[in-house]
């Protein structure tokens, strides 16, 4: 018993790596994502192809090959690229930052799904008849199209956030000390995973309860408007 | 509604022209529109009605054509595709909210309640205070009889009520000419009356409309002045009596068929 709350630190540690990862990697996900859906909807036709393509690719490949091929490829492309090129030395990408860009990368192609879906359910009338009435195109964003696109968008995206969530899991296998691999590493010091393994688990239904919430209240915020005040 | 409209112009569109591609839906049309005066706009479906009514706020960019609203003439430059755009999106900004548009299918923001859809844009673009914008939200929702509904979001409202509300949210602007394109024809037939008798008010009060409408009765009714639109040009025009004697045998055949 002793053991285990010695060993806890290093598991509390490994909450926090987990939780920053998670953060991180969402917000590239999110800037990837607005990008892949305006580029899709709006961009230049040689851009669709390439957000169809990425889309296509993170969908059809598993997470974790994807994984370690830009951990142990991306470094060298990376850097191949830069002494082709002239532009630059060789760069050492931590695991952190690979993990977040991976992670990253994976969820942007689902963001980028996502928010499309937002801007398609979006009633293009209710657009043209705010710019009838004079409105610019600042106003009529945050005014009109936000609203309904977090609207649209929110079910999808808690959605993704979850999956993103327990998917950083996967960067144990590149090293990286999440609560996953720290739970490991004090489990088999102790010869107790068990109970390491089964704190990771707690913390991970702990995380998501808290998302949970917060999403209910951003829900209840952005869709009084539907008809009972629920999603229809 | 006089006979001889005398008015001041405050709305002259001449020679808008627009094409989709190939396909040259206006050709060539000039339209005024005095003060207090009613215009009536029929043709048949695909005529180009609506085309027409949304080169005018350059909700469509028009690929011909000079717009004046209220005495300023819109600036226009040929864009990239051939089409013309505003230069200047202030200007732009300002004719529009002089030009109340209602639309067909209502477009109330679906996410903002009666009272809110109504001050809105008078706060946001006329920058009028929340106090001001809801007393003159309150008068103009009155008048299109909705003021038991201000806390209501447009999923609760049937068709008849959501185009009065917007009709409201149009007139709050305090707009120079209203422009309307097919304000009935989404609605379940008991309540197109409601709609046409908040517009048949606001005729006798002296507004400015230009209306695109299958409802002869209500051309016959409340036009000072009939434009039949066919084949992209104006193919008649005149006092409302054209309905009751046609000149052309397009216009003749068109009311036979709507009869
Ligand atoms: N965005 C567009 N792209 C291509 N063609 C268009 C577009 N908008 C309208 N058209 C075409 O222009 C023609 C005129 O359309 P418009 O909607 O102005 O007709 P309308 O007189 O309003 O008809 P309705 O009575 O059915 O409303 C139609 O043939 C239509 O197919
Ligand atoms: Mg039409």
């Amino acid at each position: 018993m002793e053991d285990v709350v010695a060993y806890m630190p290093l598991v509390l540690e490994g909450f926090w790596v987990t939780i920053f990862l998670s953060v991180t990697s969402l917000g590239v996900s999110v800037l990837i994502g607005i990008f892949g859906a305006l580029a899709s909807l709006s961009g230049p036709i040689f851009l669709r192809r390439v957000v169809g393509v990425y889309v296509m690719l993170v969908r059809g490949i598993p997470d974790l090959v994807l994984m370690l091929l830009l951990f142990f490829g991306g470094q060298k492309l990376l850097n191949d690229v830069g002494y082709w090129l002239g532009l630059w030395d060789y760069v050492d990408l931590s695991k952190f930052t690979v993990g977040i860009l991976t992670i990253g990368f994976i969820f942007g192609a689902y963001m980028t799904e996502t928010f499309r879906g937002g801007l398609l359910a979006i009633d293009r009338g209710q657009v043209e008849s705010a710019r009838a009435v004079g409105m610019g195109r600042v106003i009529l964003f945050r005014r009109v199209i936000w609203p309904q696109l977090v609207f649209y968008s929110l079910p999808s995206f808690s959605n993704n956030w979850m999956v993103l969530m327990k998917t950083t899991a996967l960067v144990s296998v590149i090293g990286l000390n999440d609560v996953v691999y720290n739970s490991f590493v004090a489990g088999r010091a102790v010869r107790d995973t068990f109970t390491f393994l089964f704190v990771a688990m707690v913390f991970y239904l702990i995380l998501s309860a808290l998302s949970d919430g917060a999403f209910a209240l951003v829900n209840r915020y952005y869709c009084a408007w539907s008809t009972s005040g629920e999603r229809r | 509604m006089s006979e001889v409209a005398e008015g001041r112009v405050v709305l002259s569109v001449r020679d808008v022209r627009k094409s989709f591609g190939p396909l040259e839906v206006l050709r060539g049309i000039s339209l005024e529109a005095r003060e207090h005066e009613v215009v009536s706009i029929l043709g048949s479906s695909g005529s180009g009605k609506s085309t027409f009514l949304r080169c005018i706020n350059l909700l469509e960019r028009p690929t011909g054509g000079e717009i004046e609203v209220d005495g300023e003439v819109i600036g226009l430059r040929r864009a990239r595709g051939g089409d013309l755009e505003a230069v200047d999106s202030r200007q732009l900004q300002r004719v529009r909210s002089k030009l109340g548009m209602v639309f067909q299918g209502f477009h109330l923001w679906s996410h903002m309640d009666v009272m809110l859809n109504v001050c809105e844009a008078q706060m946001r673009v006329l920058k009028r205070t929340k106090s001001e914008a809801r007393e003159r939200a309150e008068e103009e929702l009155l008048k299109v009889g909705m003021s038991d509904h201000v806390k209501k979001y447009p999923g609760q409202l049937s068709g008849g009520q959501q185009q009065r509300v917007a009709i409201a949210r149009a007139l709050a602007m305090d707009p120079k000419v209203m422009l309307f394109d097919e304000p009935t024809s989404a609605l379940d037939p008991e309540l197109v009356n409601e709609v046409l008798k908040v517009m048949l008010s606001l005729a006798s009060d002296g507004m400015t409309m230009v209306v695109v409408t299958h409802e002869i009765g209500f051309a016959r009714e409340a036009s000072d002045r009939v434009v039949f639109l066919d084949g992209g040009v104006i193919a008649e025009e005149g006092c409302k009596d054209i309905l009751l004697n046609p000149q052309s045998t397009r216009l003749s055949s068109f009311l036979e068929m709507v009869k």
